[in-house]
């Protein structure tokens, strides 16, 4: 929005021909940058005169000029002045923008503003315009590539999925890694997404927060913008603010619906069922076994199931409707309020997910010294499920591997048999996963003094998370036990009060600026969970556990942390040139052993705005120059478990139905935070007008006192107990360019960022490394969950066996020959925006791209894999897997003896052809056409007619190219975000392509 | 004025949250208890929590320790799935073998549990003695055959007193064996006579005892302790043997053996052990050893008891002790029988008198025999009450060390241990189980490992 002003500034300045020297009449209109209405009652006034004229109702005005030179400057409460040369125009429309122009924009700080060029630490803003077009539920997924130095990875593409966000890298092991979120103030728990069953693949909380709502992301970066949250600040803090009313008399009523297909993608060729049984019978005689299928069963196969076709979902589909109200009324009180209905269905059978939210946000003014508001939002997400996700036993990845020649029925319609699952079968299982989500801020501030502001605010975010699962008697997972059950709910309660007081004054003439501010902050969190399983059903159409015969277990328990802190910041600008901060907050956190229980995380930061000195001020080319720098200390503790600091002897140690006490936790007396040391050196340019904005940004952080479980003596009757041991460090750049290529009547605007990071454990337990699940290890000297793998050395011509580089020369490939051979790290990644418009039209091409990251296709390896050549035949038994069809016709074979992959065998060979190695590690370097939008808005000669100020239609492409060589499904997906498994693609749903239409209209 | 008394509200308000918030910092768990508010009327629950240790507590898979000296043996065979059961069975075991590690991990947390209470309740005088003996006596039981897993396993291990993050060496097998024993006599001084087989008394602290002095060749003692369980009259043997392994698990032979509730339903031993035909099925991952089946004499009714041929594949012989016919891993843990009191008193009378004809030798073991459906025996040897012991105890536990305390018939300079590890190409070594290298990373004191394992 803010942007889109200056745009248009430069339009007009575009404009400019030549003066005339005559009086005359210019007329024209006045446009709210972001509705697009007319505004009544702006300033229109002749530049250096006292002619003036206002708007009218419709924004129109008309005002006397002389026939050459001049300019109008156009002014409004609450808006930016602009000033436009008027040459030979007759008209001149202008679109007015609250607060605008990007040197003087206000960014979201922690506990406050900031007029952004008086900031001295890395903050990034996404304004809620560059994100509109999305059809993605979560505002996280939208800020994929936006924002230099933040990295985004959906998990999968599942509708409602935990999306991972990480800001300027990973800085710890086993303490978690996402960011600290704050919506309006209030500081969101991360335990809000706990199901109490662990049925699916998780959730995420924030997919609640409908982002229509949303105003601007402000994401911050370095420690001196981050310590203000203090223990919780390391992994950077995403400031999320949602809309308000707006001062205008009118109010405002938006209607706004998108509507959209969708189908995965990218999908796989598999081998067809006369194929698979070629393949079974090579296999088989690679054993010294016969054939198993005649040429006449091969050939004419009595299945031929392509099982990812049918797992998908038909006519797959995402919809959105929004209706707000935007503020009205008169000057004291603003209000916006929104009913909300997103509804996207998942990409396979039965997924589904559906938000309804409802939001209202006022603010009142009481009188001179006192304003009140609160914001309340109420929300409810639906998901169906399946039961088992992100494993390679989910139905997605099954359907990889599942035989073709068996069918899905048998002749009487039941479920066939398949010798790794019937995939669709799987589907028969159902998990419902709710979350509803009431949400308020309200607050109190008051004008104690000129300068002196004091603000009393009240924060709640309560999450009911309620899952059910049933399997019913005829699915395969609830067959064994006629039909399973289980039902429960994580209801989490988090409260948040915040006292601050702040001071912002002028001295010595305005050129001392000082802005204070001192919070007090109390937070309560809560959590119960609940479950109750059962088994032994009368029907499936009594899946509730009412109906079960058996009762097979229920948990409840109750668990909850408290955080005090305080914090004071000071701000300090001369002459808007020099600029120093400096903040300090202590924190006390419930989780700490009582002795360490207070931290204390300072920051100091400063700027110098070059421009600002006479040597550069005025300068043609360079019109904004800054240089910044800020050091400051940040701690982690969501990696602590809310007791696990506390020697505790626990409940559940029962011996033949007694209840039971036992030494449950040894104790870490001397637990504290993880501490992140970060210092940030930035610059900040624009060129030509501000027609090219430039910021760039290093930094290093070193992040000491890492958490992690260190083994002990299990003499102890314990094996770890969790300490504070090892350190890492890491760096990075972040670039961010924006320029205005063209500003004609045909505008183009490009904006691009990149971003780097690396990082390298410096110190672990007695130095010895930790594993990952899977494939990556984590040690000294190496990068956080790097790739540890036996090498592959591709194809032997001869032999069509894989050959693998033996490091200890011992004759024998074994787990001592793996060796470290990448990182699921990129080295830059980021995204490029181009957005044209020309008259009524507007085209948003936005691509996303990561570069370097490695990503290892585990549903792929092994005798199970899908690229394996299924190869699981042995001397007495084994059904091989289904594999995909470039592997199977680029295998090795007599006559292609320079193949990419290894020839059918079972057995030995067949095993240690498909081994875990780094056959399977790929190069998953990706750019991808993450949005494109056609837009259209309707001349006003027609809206005005139908009594609409403003409407737009849209058509959005969203995934709708990828370039990569990642030979998987989605080179952007990875099953989990631990350390130890990030850039491990267990089978993960790939992400949607979405085609959409979209309409807005206001009133 | 309606400013000034808003603002004053506010003020108010503000400074009552700011003020001494910090003891709410102070918050406890609603799932465990602070060590300081466990006290002596809790001792109870502690007590539970060690039988809780040794049935399923803190240790996955920890019921599988009580099979494994049979699988070492020749009673079982490993033929699928956990290939560390498959290193056990070729008496081939890897430093890094997870099983074996839970093996010796597992009793600790036992251990630890029981040192807590025992302290606890030495340290309390407000306890009544008529409280505080029976837990007494109990807890020591348990440490007490902790302790005799980890020695009979891995030798010489270290004994530890207290929860201290330090590193311990290894005491010698036999201080741990003093300590065993020192254990069960407090045991015994201590605990309740027995009542219900799910629970330590003293007459199970005397079954042990006379196992351990049978193992420390101290045959005065071993028959001493046995023919005290014998003549307590708190326990029969069976008539019928199939009797003692169905549900409810309550037979008079029993002296103790670990609970499993179907509440619990977390002992596995029977899904592992039996084939998927025998009732409540099974994954046939460990099935019998052929020369057990060759062992049982014509006519021995604990044949049929113990095993179960299944012609489906994987077709083979099968345990049948262990059973769980409702599948719900509510099936208990066998620890000491009466049966084998008259055994150890037989052996121990024998190797007393080295007499073949001893006439109370032979009562005894001809009193187990005659109940087993199998004729007197006239005279008797050492192997015969070996023989004896491993078609009686078959599955429960006490092969392996039988074998290594026994000298072979063919070569008695060696063990049946070391004659049957040779067969297989094996050697003596072989016979302990390795200190875990998990162990070792944590505790360096621990090393040199046992012999042939460095």
């Amino acid at each position: 929005m803010k942007k889109a002003l200056l745009y248009s500034f430069v339009l007009m300045l575009a404009l400019v021909t030549q003066a005339w020297a005559q009086t005359r009449t210019v007329t024209g209109r006045v446009t709210d940058a972001q509705t697009g209405e007319g505004m009544p009652g702006v300033t229109v006034q002749l530049k250096g005169s006292t002619t003036a004229a206002p708007t009218d109702v419709n924004g129109s005005y008309s005002i006397n000029v002389p026939s050459a030179g001049g300019s109008l400057v156009f002014s409004f409460i609450g808006y930016t002045n602009q000033e436009v040369t008027i040459g030979t125009q007759s008209t001149v429309n202008v679109r007015l923008s609250t607060d605008a122009e990007a040197i003087q924009e206000v960014v979201v700080v922690g506990y406050g503003t900031q007029s952004k060029a008086r900031v001295t630490s890395s903050i990034s803003t996404v304004q809620a315009a560059e994100i509109k077009d999305q059809p993605v539920p979560n505002v996280a997924q939208a800020l994929q590539g936006r924002v230099a130095g933040v990295q985004v990875n959906s998990g999968s593409g599942r509708p409602g999925a935990p999306i991972n966000i990480v800001v300027r890298g990973r800085s710890s092991i086993a303490a978690g890694n996402d960011p600290l979120y704050v919506v309006d103030g209030v500081i969101l728990p991360s335990n809000s997404a706990a199901t109490p069953s662990s049925a699916g693949a998780g959730i995420s909380a924030l997919a609640n927060l409908n982002p229509e709502d949303i105003e601007s992301v402000d994401v911050l970066k370095d420690a001196a913008a981050a310590a203000i949250y203090g223990s919780r600040g390391s992994n950077g803090v995403i400031l999320i603010t949602t809309k308000s009313g707006s001062k205008s008399d009118k109010t405002t009523v938006n209607l706004s619906a998108y509507s959209g297909v969708q189908s995965l993608t990218n999908t796989l060729d598999f081998i067809n069922a006369s194929e698979y049984r070629t393949l079974y019978n090579e296999a088989r005689s690679t054993v010294g076994l016969p054939a198993l299928f005649t040429p006449e069963q091969v050939n004419n196969p009595e299945a031929n199931v392509n099982w990812l076709d049918e797992i998908q979902r038909d006519r797959s589909k995402v919809e959105n409707i929004q209706l707000s109200l935007t503020s009205g009324g008169n000057s004291k009180t603003q209000f916006y309020t929104s009913l909300n209905y997103f509804k996207q269905d998942g990409a396979l059978l039965n997924g589904e997910f559906k938000r309804y939210s409802i939001r209202t946000n006022v603010t009142h003014q009481l009188s001179d010294v006192f304003r009140v508001g609160s914001n309340l939002a109420i929300s409810k997400s639906l998901r169906d499920e399946t039961p088992v996700d992100n494993s390679i036993f989910s139905p997605f990845p099954r359907a990889l591997v599942a035989r073709p020649d068996q069918p899905i029925y048998k002749a009487d319609g039941t479920f066939a048999v398949n010798s790794f699952n019937n995939p669709v079968h799987m589907f028969q299982s159902l998990n419902y996963v709710n979350l509803a989500n009431i949400f308020n801020s309200t607050f109190i501030e008051a004008n104690i003094l000129p300068g002196l502001k004091f603000r009393s605010a009240f924060g709640l975010d309560y999450t009911y998370l309620d899952q059910r699962t049933y399997n019913p008697t005829t699915s395969l997972s609830g067959a064994g036990s006629n039909g399973s059950a289980s039902s429960g709910y994580v209801q989490t309660q988090n409260i948040l009060t915040t006292q601050t007081l702040s001071y912002g004054k002028d001295f010595f003439d305005d050129k001392l600026f000082v802005d204070a501010t001192a919070v007090y902050e109390f937070q309560w969190n809560d959590r119960e969970n609940n479950r109750v399983d059962g088994t032994n059903f009368p029907s499936d159409l009594t899946p509730y556990l009412t109906s079960a015969a058996s009762i097979t277990g229920g948990t409840a328990s109750q668990t909850n942390f408290r955080i005090e802190s305080m914090l004071a910041r000071l701000n300090l600008t001369w002459e808007d040139k020099y600029l120093l901060g400096a903040s300090i907050r202590r924190d006390g956190s419930s989780k700490i052993p009582e002795a360490g229980r207070f931290g204390y995380f300072p920051s100091l930061s400063a700027g110098w705005i070059i421009s600002e000195e006479s040597f550069l001020k005025n300068n043609e080319i360079l019109n904004y120059l800054k240089v910044r720098s800020s050091y400051g200390t940040t701690g982690n503790q969501e990696g602590i478990g809310n007791f696990a600091s506390r020697r505790l002897i626990g409940s559940g140690a029962n011996y033949n139905d007694s209840p039971g006490l036992a030494l449950s936790a040894i104790g870490s007396p001397n637990l504290k935070w993880e501490t992140t040391k970060q210092f940030d050196v930035g610059l900040e340019f624009s060129l030509f007008n501000s027609r090219i904005d430039f910021s760039a940004d290093y930094y290093t952080k070193k992040t000491t006192d890492l958490l992690l479980n260190r083994p002990i003596p299990s003499t102890t009757g314990f094996s770890t107990i969790l300490e504070n041991i090892g350190s890492m460090r890491g760096e990075g750049f972040d670039f961010q360019v924006s320029s205005k290529n063209l500003t004609g009547e045909f505008k183009w605007n490009t904006s691009l960022n990149v971003s780097t990071f690396k990082n390298e454990v410096t110190e672990l337990y007695e130095n010895q490394p930790i594993n990952g699940s899977f494939v990556t290890r984590t040690m000294v000297g190496q990068p956080l969950g790097s790739f540890f793998l036996i090498k592959s050395l591709g194809v032997n011509p001869e032999t069509g066996d894989m050959m693998y580089e033996d490091l200890d020369k011992n004759g024998v490939i074994s787990d001592a020959d793996r060796q470290y051979l990448g990182s699921p790290l990129p080295d830059f990644f980021g995204g490029i925006t181009n957005n044209f418009s020309y008259k009524n039209f507007d085209l948003g091409v936005f691509f996303q791209y990561s570069y370097g990251n490695e990503l290892y296709n585990l549903s792929a390896e092994g005798t199970g894999g899908y690229a394996s050549l299924g190869a699981a035949a042995t001397a007495t038994a084994g059904v091989p897997v289904n594999v995909a069809k470039d592997v199977y016709e680029g295998r090795w074979t007599p006559e292609n003896v320079n193949a990419e992959y290894p020839r059918i065998v079972g057995g030995a060979a067949g095993t240690n052809n498909t081994r875990r190695s780094s056959r399977y590690l790929e190069d998953a370097s990706y750019l991808r056409l993450k949005n494109i939008t056609l837009g259209y808005n309707l001349p006003r000669t027609l809206t005005s007619k139908i009594k609409v100020s403003n409407a737009r239609i849209y058509l959005t492409g969203q995934n709708i190219l990828t370039f990569t060589d990642y030979s998987g499904f989605d080179p952007e997906v990875t099953s989990d975000y631990t350390v130890g498994n990030l850039g491990v693609d267990q089978g993960s749903i790939p992400q949607f392509k979405t085609y959409m239409l979209g309409l807005n209209l206001s009133f | 004025m309606k400013n000034k008394v808003l603002l004053s509200c506010l003020l108010m308000a503000g400074m009552m949250f700011t003020s001494s918030c910090e003891d709410q910092l102070k918050i406890d768990p609603t799932a465990s208890l602070a060590p300081e508010l466990v006290g002596p009327s809790d001792a109870s629950k502690l007590l539970t929590g060690i039988y809780d240790a040794l049935q399923e507590g803190g240790t996955n898979y920890i019921y599988l320790s009580y099979v494994t000296e049979d699988l070492s043996a020749d009673n079982l065979v490993y033929r699928a799935t956990f290939f560390q059961h498959g290193e056990v069975d070729n008496n081939a075991i890897l430093t890094d073998n997870v099983l074996v590690s839970r093996y010796f991990s597992g009793p600790y947390v036992a251990i630890q549990r029981a040192n807590d209470l025992i302290e606890i309740l030495n340290t309390n005088a407000s306890i009544a003695e008529s409280v505080k003996k029976p837990m007494l006596g109990q807890a020591h039981f348990l440490r007490a055959y902790a302790y005799y897993k980890l020695v009979t396993l891995f030798g010489g291990v270290p004994i530890v007193d207290n929860r201290d993050v330090v590193k311990v060496k290894r005491n010698t097998e036999e201080e741990v064996y003093n300590k065993i024993i020192e254990d069960l006599k407090l045991s015994i001084d201590n605990a309740p006579s027995f009542t219900n087989n799910f629970f330590a008394s003293a007459e199970a602290a005397k079954g042990l005892l006379a196992r351990v002095y049978l193992i420390r060749k101290n045959f005065p003692l071993a028959k001493q302790y046995a023919n005290e369980v014998i003549t307590s009259n708190k326990f029969t043997v069976a008539t019928d043997y199939n009797s003692i392994w169905a549900p409810p698990y309550k037979s008079s032979e029993h002296i103790f053996t670990l609970n499993f509730t179907t509440t619990e339903g977390s002992n596995s031993l029977s899904y592992f052990l039996q084939h998927a035909s025998m009732p409540g099925g099974g994954r046939a991952e460990l099935p019998v050893d052929q020369s057990l089946i060759d062992a049982y004499e014509p006519g021995d009714k604990r044949k049929e008891a113990s095993v179960v041929q299944v012609a489906t594949a994987p077709a083979g012989w099968y345990s049948y002790k262990h059973r769980d016919p409702n599948g719900t891993g509510g099936h208990p843990l066998y620890v000491l029988r009466i049966s084998e009191m008259y055994l150890i008193a037989a052996e121990a009378q024998y190797l007393i008198s080295n007499s073949a004809t001893d006439a109370e030798a032979l009562a005894s073991i001809n009193y187990i025999r005659t109940r087993r459906g199998l004729g007197e025996l006239a005279t008797l040897d050492l192997q015969k009450v070996i023989h004896e012991r491993r078609v009686e105890l078959a599955f429960e536990g006490t092969r392996w060390t039988d074998m290594k305390r026994t000298p072979s018939p063919t070569n008695p300079q060696k063990s049946l241990a070391t004659v049957f590890l040779e067969s297989k190409g094996r050697t003596a070594n072989d016979a302990l189980y390795p200190i875990p290298q998990s162990a070792i990373n944590t505790n360096e004191l621990l090393l040199p490992n046992n012999p042939g394992y460095n």
